[in-house]
């Protein structure tokens, strides 16, 4: 997906992104960064077709994705967004079923095709023992991961999650990230994440994009982007950047350089 | 068998039995096998008064009632906020007002009474979405608006009781539902509309579903969320504004059905219209059946026999389940 100077602004007097140009790689985990109100989550909604941009556009495949009807979309990209609500009494496996309804029509009947899409969608989030349960019943983790199943169960190439780790403890994250990124290289699924961790966006994705002030300020491979004057730019923080055999590279914030 | 297909079974053998004895008793008592043979030989002076009088008005209590369950259900989904009701939010009293004033005005219009009130509604309707859609449909501001809406529009028909005599009777009749005096005709015109609505609004079940996912994730489905919401909508105010029009103003009755059927069958809507449809008939032919014959010959109107069974009847089903909904 490619980003053409996309303008977007909620009340019409600020704006909330300005100009972003960015490229989304095919197949690649890309992470969207940046600190509080840069606009992170409004560009996903902007590629996600959630708002419309003023100016600007986002294509899918050779054509804007304002072009695509609802369902022909929603075949193409699906969304994990952050806060996200359902019947407490819908089962784990009828929620999922939901992610099929782009692949019928309005009254048919359920295809082999949707089973085996839930299926896998269950498979892979690991939620086929717990199909039946209700989703007032599951854990946190759980939950996270059955709005990831409804996704999946689209069969899209494309999946954006806004914050999927927001509220999580840190087993249910490392868990969650963990299923994200073997989607990305066993399924080969183009991922776009909005994350909040520098280290997680470090240790899980391919590529980075910077959000700051509404503008992407940085784009490239962790190592390209995630350098102690980079975050300093950025965040305001002092960090050092550190290599580990097994962690790979890290950075440990050391202070915001204001003296107590 | 599962609580669901109890849950069917047991509300419509209840209502099959409420419609024999709402049948059979009042001020003229027939037996059962009487009334069969009177009505397919038509040669019972009492049966003839039974067809006559009585049949319509549990026709239209029926069809009344399951028309303000549906709305109340498609209406909580459609603004996704459990309070919502066509009478709590001005929808009914909009369509009263409306219906009443073309009515005084142009008496001979009688026949199109669900037209204006269909009108009414949808202007009601409309007030309260456009003016709570800037804060996105925030439950508690549509709520407040909607409770403004139907305090002004309850005014407005409320001040029609202090106008010249004429006009008094029928006011009566039209803002405080009582079933008497229903005609065939009646029977007809919400009969008509009244199953047009309800068909469609098991139509529009699965969309109902759909909606309660957020817009973002329905709209990331492929879902078209405004349309949904105008159809949904537009059979809702459908279904309370003929409600109103032949019944009269019934406040609740959206309310409390729709939150007893999601404890017994869940939040499906493939299940809790068809259950709202026969829970809302059964709880109006009940509260009719008991307001003609408890204080013979005085009559209670439905609309007060409901309240005063419904509300007890709620808490006590909402503290008996402690757990979400359909458990």
């Amino acid at each position: 997906m490619e980003l053409n100077g996309i303008t977007y602004s909620y009340d019409r007097k600020t704006d909330q992104l300005q100009g972003v140009t960015a490229s989304i790689g095919q197949g690649k985990m890309t992470a969207i960064i940046g600190p509080n109100g840069s606009g992170k989550s409004t560009l996903l909604g902007v590629m996600a077709r959630n708002l419309a941009p003023r100016s600007g556009t986002a294509v899918l495949d050779g054509k804007a994705i304002a072009a695509y009807k609802p369902k022909e979309l929603a075949r193409k990209l699906a969304v994990v967004h952050q806060r996200n609500d359902a019947p407490g009494d819908l089962t784990v496996e009828r929620l999922a079923y939901y992610g099929r309804l782009p692949h019928r029509s309005l009254f048919a009947q359920r295809s082999e095709d949707d089973e085996e899409a839930v299926e896998w969608a269950l498979g892979c989030t690991n939620l086929l023992a717990r199909r039946g349960a209700r989703i007032c019943e599951l854990s946190g983790g759980e939950r996270q991961r059955v709005w990831i199943a409804l996704a999946l169960a689209q069969k899209t190439p494309i999946l954006f999650l806004d914050e999927p780790t927001a509220y999580l403890d840190m087993y249910y994250q490392i868990e969650l990230l963990e299923l994200i990124r073997r989607l990305n290289l066993r399924h080969g699924l183009t991922i776009v994440i909005v994350l909040h961790d520098m280290n997680q966006a470090v240790r899980y994705c391919d590529e980075i994009i910077v959000m700051k002030g509404g503008q992407a300020v940085l784009q490239g491979t962790p190592e390209q982007v995630v350098t102690a004057r980079t975050i300093k730019d950025i965040y305001g923080v002092d960090v050092v950047v550190r290599h580990d055999e097994l962690a790979g590279m890290y950075i440990v914030p050391v202070g915001t350089g204001e003296r107590n | 068998m599962s609580k669901k297909t109890i849950c069917f079974a047991v509300v419509a053998i209840l209502l099959l039995a409420a419609a024999l004895i709402s049948m059979t008793t009042g001020s003229i008592k027939v037996g059962f096998l009487e009334l069969i043979r009177g009505l397919i030989n038509g040669d019972n002076e009492n049966v003839n008064v039974v067809r006559d009088l009585r049949l319509p008005r549990i026709i239209v209590s029926l069809l009344t009632g399951a028309a303000l369950a549906v709305s109340g259900v498609l209406l909580q989904a459609v603004m996704r906020n459990p309070l919502a009701d066509a009478g709590v939010i001005g929808i009914s009293s909009g369509a009263g007002v409306v219906s009443l004033t073309m009515v005084t005005i142009f008496p001979n219009l009688f026949f199109w009474m669900p037209f204006f009130s269909f009108l009414g509604g949808a202007f009601a309707c409309l007030l309260v979405y456009s003016l709570s859609w800037s804060s996105g449909l925030h439950p508690i501001r549509l709520l407040l608006i909607g409770v403004a809406i139907n305090a002004t529009f309850t005014g407005l028909g409320q001040s029609f009781n202090y106008r010249g005599s004429y006009a008094v009777t029928s006011v009566n009749q039209a803002i405080s539902s009582i079933f008497t005096m229903k005609t065939w005709e009646d029977v007809k015109i919400m009969g008509l509309y009244g199953s047009f609505g309800l068909l469609l609004a098991l139509a529009v079940s699965s969309w109902c579903n759909t909606l309660a996912l957020q817009d973002k994730t329905a709209g990331n489905l492929g879902f078209k969320v405004v349309r949904a919401r105008l159809v949904i909508s537009a059979i809702a105010v459908l279904l309370a504004s003929v409600a109103t029009a032949v019944g009269g103003l019934i406040a609740f009755v959206g309310l409390l059905v729709p939150h007893i059927a999601r404890l017994l069958v869940g939040s499906d809507h493939r299940a809790l219209i068809p259950f709202s449809i026969l829970l809302g008939a059964l709880l109006i032919l009940t509260a009719d059946t008991l307001g003609r014959t408890v204080l013979a010959p005085t009559e209670i109107p439905a609309s007060i026999i409901m309240t005063v069974i419904g509300g007890p009847f709620l808490i006590f089903m909402l503290r008996k389940s402690d757990r979400a909904y359909g458990t």
